[in-house]
């Protein structure tokens, strides 16, 4: 019996199974194609996230958690729960490094950038279509158009997230412990972050910084 | 990543690489849909799979046909993407087409479950959820799914 066992399993990686197609570009073709109230669209992207990036070696814990509360700005949503997840930390740098000519080409929208100087590191994220800015090694702006990068963010109930105003549009101002869920990656615990719409994008900033540095970033951004 | 396993899955019950493609992608659909029925404790992997199985097995039924499993062109000598495991480097390439044939030849019902647990890797509660079955009826499914392929190959021990 065992050895026949054993004998399955080792079949596995002869046999040949058809390449899995990109399963995201279609879902996230789909989900934007709908048109659905706010809410029950916020509900479809939380999922399209919990099911697309979640990793396979995540699996959301045994708890009681419920979902208990949406908030959300364009291709975010964040969610309060009971229990937040246990993940570690993940890689806060996607995609292909590129010039801002080259992202602005390519993700066919201009880049809004904070007065920080020179970017450490300039990226785009084609899949994502997500521009990710690294400034002095600890602070992160991402900006995409929604529709693109679809990003879901789970809180403890009872956690500040705040809504903000930004630069005239809507923001959130969401406390470090955060769990994050971005499509095609790993979830990842996040440190404090400040999301807001702003000329037709979606951005995020993230890193070592109080709500006030990050509210005063922000307020650079043109 | 969900989307390979969820692929692989409605591969195997669909049975053509399009219909795989289509029910793996609504099943993704649906699940972002069915999110307020998605409890946050429960294991996200089981509920997913089963949606998109669902979908694989209805699309199955309305086109009536299915491809064979086959081996790798080059299984077994420089497999590209991966070493092979200890396992599969005891199997001689023989050994894996007959396995194979045999496992080909089965009725859907063993055929399906042997596929889940071995081929896809999936767990018993995995492949209740994929087979739309229970998990005691998997067991008893693979006991006897695995009798019947030992039978087959004309084995009275191993």
């Amino acid at each position: 019996m065992a050895e026949l066992e054993r004998e399955l399993s080792g079949l596995a990686a002869a046999v040949e199974f058809p390449p899995a197609p990109d399963l995201a570009g279609g879902v996230r073709a789909r989900l934007g194609e709908r048109r659905r109230p706010r809410y029950r669209r916020l509900v479809a992207i939380a999922v399209a996230l919990v099911a697309v990036a979640v990793g396979a070696a995540f699996a959301v814990p045994d708890s009681r958690s419920a979902l208990l509360r949406f908030l959300g700005l364009k291709g975010v949503t964040v969610i309060q729960v009971d229990e937040v997840p246990a993940v570690g930390p993940g890689p806060l740098v996607f995609g292909e490094r590129a010039t801002l000519a080259r992202a602005r080409r390519e993700l066919g929208f201009k880049p809004l950038l904070p007065r920080l100087g020179r970017p450490d590191d300039i990226r785009i994220d084609s899949a994502a279509r997500e521009l990710i800015l690294l400034y002095r090694g600890r602070i992160r702006m991402s900006e995409f158009q929604p529709g693109g990068s679809i990003i879901t963010k789970l809180t403890k109930v009872g956690g500040a997230v705040e809504p903000v105003r930004v630069n005239g549009g809507h923001g959130l101002w969401v406390p470090e412990g955060h769990l994050v869920f971005e499509l095609g990656r790993q979830p990842r615990l996040a440190g404090n972050t400040l999301l807001w719409e702003q000329a037709g994008l979606t951005l995020r900033l993230e890193g070592r910084l109080t709500e006030a540095q990050a509210l005063k970033i922000a307020a650079s951004v043109r | 990543m969900y989307q390979g396993i969820a692929f692989r899955t409605a591969y195997l019950l669909a049975g053509s690489a399009a219909d795989a493609e289509e029910a793996a992608q609504d099943g993704f659909v649906k699940a972002h849909r069915a999110l307020g029925r998605f409890h946050a404790g429960a294991p996200f992997r089981p509920w997913l799979l089963k949606i998109v199985a669902n979908e694989a097995r209805n699309r199955r039924r309305a086109t009536g046909r299915r491809e064979q499993l086959a081996l790798r062109a080059a299984a077994g000598a420089a497999s590209g993407d991966a070493a092979p495991s200890p396992e599969a480097a005891l199997l001689s390439a023989e050994r894996r087409a007959e396995l194979l044939a045999v496992l080909n030849r089965l009725p859907e019902r063993d055929r399906l479950v042997l596929a889940c647990r071995y081929l896809l890797d999936l767990s018993e509660e995995e492949t209740a959820a994929a087979l739309a079955c229970r998990r005691g009826t998997v067991k008893s499914r693979l006991a006897r799914a695995l009798e019947r392929l030992r039978g087959d190959l004309g084995e009275t021990d191993g």
